[in-house]
């Protein structure tokens, strides 16, 4: 409750900006308490439990206050360090690329979710459901469904083809799918 | 009348109540695009604002990290970078340099062979050590000879190094005439040099071999004056 009260006051200005480049530590914290629960929440979406989100969230900030200088200002801030978040989600995709086994085969798989279960659904269970899924799965559902990236944009990110990017998203749908049976 | 009336449309009930076409795939797939479409904006929508504070440990670990200034931290960059390429210029100029000079101390270096003796007696002679500021280094190695046959030998080295020296292109002028004397000394006389002691009835019959190498330092003499002045002191010869 106090942390979203001192939200509202906090405007991120370029002096803000221009004293993290400076390296100044409390300018630095303020714009990390600032975005730290926006960012967080985007790379437990990307990650497959907590720990690992923690783990990316630090890199993240990491790479975004080591390149703050390089932020133009033609966007928001706050779309700048979004992608920072992605790309370092994309990353971590690829170096695991190697690693990961996706259970993939011919089924035909029904790519349509019950809206209803999904209307009922709280975010933290769908989250949980997100993190279920497999690496592959979970990378190009969240770029797709939540960021709103195209097939072709994704097969780009992932160096993938856009079919693959295609039959993962049905996949993790169906995926979803399969789990919010579950709960219920 | 009224059954006039109602039968075209008796027609049309009877043709098409039971009426049945399947629609093409590719209604279906705009239909099932559209749910998903929906589908993804309700997920989205429920992720819009979703947010979650991290452990502040987290921040702990993102502080040691951090870098102090990044302006002085990309001028050091470019600075090293520059410093990096100038370095690298700075060692290729070294090296074309060292090979040139290598190449030329190759084309410099010339042995005049002395005619071959009959008989040989080992014996050294050292060579005079060429002193600072001497720009002529000259190697004697001298075997045994006859002393008559040593003093026409040490003629003849006196008369190419005058053929050499009278040149007018300012070599004489950078050689260091002391040194050239004391190089030209008779064999006898050098200090710790030969102790050859022939009697007199058998000078004839000791001959000496003579091998003369005179290094000639680049500066002062190049390759083709080094050529010319061979070719002139063999036809002078």
């Amino acid at each position: 409750m106090m942390t979203s009260n001192l939200k509202v006051d906090v405007v991120i200005d370029d002096n803000i900006l221009a004293g993290c480049i400076e390296g100044n530590r409390a300018a630095q914290e303020l714009l990390y308490n600032f975005f730290a629960p926006k960012m967080f929440g985007i790379c437990l979406r990307y990650s497959y439990d907590y720990h690992s989100a923690e783990d990316l969230l630090q890199d993240g900030f990491v790479k975004a206050f080591h390149n703050l200088d390089r932020f133009r200002g033609d966007g928001s801030f706050e779309g700048w360090l979004k992608r920072i978040f992605i790309n370092t989600a994309i990353e971590q995709y690829r170096k695991n690329q190697n690693k990961q086994v996706n259970p993939l085969n011919d089924e035909v798989y029904n790519a349509t979710t019950q809206d209803d279960v999904l209307d009922k659904l709280a975010v933290d269970d769908l989250l949980k459901t997100i993190q279920l899924l497999p690496q592959g799965y979970r990378t190009v559902f969240n770029l797709y469904v939540i960021e709103g990236y195209s097939h072709k944009e994704i097969a780009t990110l992932l160096s993938i083809s856009e079919g693959t990017s295609k039959s993962q998203l049905a996949r993790a749908k169906n995926y979803i799918q399969k789990l919010l049976k579950k709960i219920n | 009348m009224m059954e006039k009336n109602n039968l075209p449309e008796d027609l049309f009930k009877d043709a098409l109540s039971d009426l049945e076409v399947n629609p093409s795939e590719k209604n279906w797939a705009d239909i099932s695009e559209q749910l998903n479409i929906e589908t993804n904006k309700k997920i989205q929508h429920k992720f819009e604002h979703f947010e979650s504070q991290p452990k502040p440990e987290v921040w702990e670990g993102i502080k040691q990290q951090l870098p102090y200034n990044l302006r002085i931290r990309r001028q050091l960059n470019w600075i090293a970078k520059v410093a990096a390429v100038l370095l690298v210029g700075m060692l290729f100029s070294m090296g074309s340099n060292m090979f040139r000079l290598n190449q030329q101390q190759k084309a410099a270096h010339i042995v005049i062979p002395t005619p071959v003796p009959s008989e040989v007696v080992k014996m050294v002679v050292p060579a005079p050590i060429a002193e600072e500021g001497n720009d002529f280094v000259f190697d004697v190695k001298e075997k045994k000879e006859a002393a008559s046959v040593l003093m026409k030998e040490e003629e003849d080295i006196s008369n190419l190094l005058d053929f050499i020296l009278d040149d007018s292109d300012g070599i004489a002028a950078a050689i260091d005439e002391a040194v050239i004397e004391e190089s030209l000394v008779s064999a006898d006389e050098l200090a710790g040099g030969i102790a050859l002691v022939v009697p007199e009835d058998d000078i004839e019959e000791v001959m000496i071999e003579v091998d003369l190498t005179i290094k000639i330092p680049l500066v002062v003499v190049e390759e083709n004056e080094i050529e010319s002045l061979i070719d002139m002191y063999d036809a002078n010869n």
